[in-house]
Formats: C-alpha cells, structure tokens, sequence
C-alpha cells in the first residue's frame, strides 16, 4: 500500500480515534502521543490492512488497547501522582445549544466525579474508563482486559456503588 | 418508562449487570423526562459519568502531523530499500552468522548460571578441619567452654536455692510462734 492510499484510507479516521483515546485518557498530549504509535503500527502492517474488512473497527480496536496500556503503565500513575488530579478536575468545555445553567451544573458533577474515578483503585478505574468513557462493550473489555465477564461485572459493580457513595455525600452537601 | 422498569434497571446498573443498550435507555430516560426527586442523585451521577464528543476538541494540526509522520516512514523505507545490494547479502550472512553464535553465546551463560546457582545453594556442611587432631583439640575447647558455662550457671542456681530455703525457714518459725 501506497502513502497516498494509506493516507486517503485511515486520516479521515483520525478526528474519531482521538476522541476514543482523549475519552479514556484525560491528556491531549498523550492522546496525541498514542494516536501517533498507533499510525506507525498501522504504517508498518500497511500491507496486510487490504485484506480487513471492517478498517475502522480494527483501528477502534488498536487505540483503545493502546490506550489502556498507557492506562497500566508506570508514565500514567507517574503522572497521576505528581499532577494529583489536576488532569481530572481540568473542566470539560460546555456543550453548545443546552441549558446553561442546567449544562454549568452537570460540568461540574462532571468534574467532581472525575475526580472520584480518579481515586478508586487501578483496576476499578480502569473498567470504570472502559466502560463509561471508552463505551465499550462487556465483550470488548473482556477481550482487552483478560479479565472475565463474571469479575468485570463484580468490578463495575463495587465501583459503581463506591462511587455513588461518596458522589451522594457530596451531592447531599450541598443541597441542604 | 414505568418506575418498576426504572428501578430494576438501576439496580442492575449498580450490580455491574447492565449492558450497552439497558446503560443508554437509562441516559436517554434520565437526560429528557422529568424524574422523582429522590433520584435526583442518581440521574446526575449516571450523566456525569459520561464524556460527550462535544466536550473534546480534537487539536486542528492532527491530520496534518499524522500526514507528515507517513511521510516520514515512507521515506525512511526508500532508503531502506536502495542501499547496496551486496551489502544487504554481506549483512544476512552476518545476521545468520551473529545467530548462531548468540544462541552458543545465551547457552554457555545458562550453563555458568546455573551451576552458580547450584553451588549458591548448596548447604550440605562441610568439612572445616583436614587434620583430625587439630579437630579433636577444637572440639574439647568448644566442649570445656561449655561445661565451663554451666558451672556459672550451675552456682548461682545453688545461691538462690540457699536464699529461697532461709526465707522458707523464716516463714516456717513464724507460723508456729502465731
């Protein structure tokens, strides 16, 4: 495969893998840095990438098992120690055409309850990202996690309820 | 949706038990009809929990940086490719060559590994003395080091076997006077 067709095959795919990745990792510099090794990967098995269907699903498939290396790996919980969550308090932009109160409410739960996956242990973390933020499938986190469905469930579900915990001590708070 | 359907699927969602489709009926439900008040706290933390596509931007140089970065590749492939044809044999007969002998290489350091490793573990006793009379001589000096020991010992146990028998008499005397 030619650069030109490679190019004209997997760039427009682009803009979707990067949010996939900025979804499940909090960073654009990484986001960046991980979208970057995955066209490398796809560059050097350019010649075997004719031959599969579904391109878009096979790159879905490569970013987000990109991702969750990143997501075990020492330079993340690096990160996540020294910058203690600046990265998840940082304040996702509003949506356009919506309420602007109801929108300025929801940024901030939206933050508050970053910062509470933030501080789960890793492996809730991890499915808690997968699940909510990369929206992937039970199968899908199984087949990136080797973690079976039985225990992703039970995972998800001690998070879930964690997290709703300490989200309702706050959420009470400041409604009295 | 009727609040029994509601409820079941919450919890559901609590148990890890959703799946893809029961998770977006409950955001669809929760991000248009009016809900209970009691699950109010619910119905924020379901929507806070996800990111919409709306809240990333996506950085503009991307498809231009991802552009050049094939570029890049392309190019170093090409002169990958155009480099002497001779040397390209001289280096596979090296690669074949450096093969062979990173093998023999990797099996000699096993060998060497685990024989340290035997010898490491090793805790058999062995012998310290070559002659037998210079052994007798240390084991006595152990031995009488020893017994000389035990006769320390030997003697304050007797001390305080004389103290504990005259406090016994002391007591004895005093019980039949009263």
């Amino acid at each position: 495969m030619e650069s030109e067709e490679f190019k004209r095959l997997f760039i427009p795919l682009a803009d979707k893998l990067y949010r996939i990745v900025r979804r499940l990792v909090d960073n654009d510099e990484e986001a960046k840095d991980i979208i970057q090794d995955a066209y490398l990967k796809l560059w050097e098995i350019r010649d075997q990438l004719r031959e599969i269907e579904n391109r878009e699903a096979f790159c879905v498939r490569l970013v987000k098992n990109q991702a969750l290396d990143y997501l075990k790996s020492a330079r993340y919980k690096n990160a996540c120690d020294s910058i203690s969550g600046d990265m998840a308090q940082e304040i996702p932009q509003t949506e356009k055409n919506a309420d602007p109160l109801s929108e300025m409410i929801r940024t901030e739960n939206g933050a508050i309850v970053s910062k509470l996956i933030e501080h789960l242990p890793q492996q809730q973390k991890e499915l808690i990202r997968l699940r909510h933020y990369g929206e992937c499938s039970m199968e899908e986190i199984v087949g990136l996690t080797g973690i079976s469905a039985g225990n992703v469930r039970t995972i998800l579900s001690r998070a879930r309820k964690k997290i709703k915990e300490e989200f309702e001590k706050i959420f009470e708070y400041e409604h009295r | 949706m009727n609040t029994d359907e509601l409820n079941r699927l919450l919890e559901k969602f609590y148990d890890g038990e959703t799946t893809r489709e029961e998770e977006l009926k409950l955001e669809r439900f929760f991000s248009s009809e009016p809900i209970p008040a009691h699950l109010q706290v619910d119905r924020e933390l379901f929507l806070s929990m996800k990111k919409h596509d709306s809240q990333i931007e996506v950085p503009q140089e991307l498809s231009g940086m991802l552009s050049d970065l094939i570029d890049r590749c392309e190019a170093e492939d090409a002169q990958t490719l155009s480099a002497p044809k001779g040397f390209s044999i001289r280096f596979k007969a090296f690669t074949q060559q450096f093969r062979f002998y990173s093998a023999a290489a990797s099996i000699l350091i096993l060998l060497g590994l685990s024989l340290t490793l035997f010898k490491m573990n090793d805790t058999r006793p062995r012998d310290t003395f070559s002659d037998p009379m210079e052994a007798y001589l240390e084991t006595q000096r152990i031995l009488s080091y020893v017994s000389k020991n035990m006769q320390a010992g030997e003697k304050a146990v007797a001390l305080y076997d004389t103290n504990l028998k005259k406090v016994h008499q002391v007591l004895e005397e005093k019980r039949i006077i009263e």
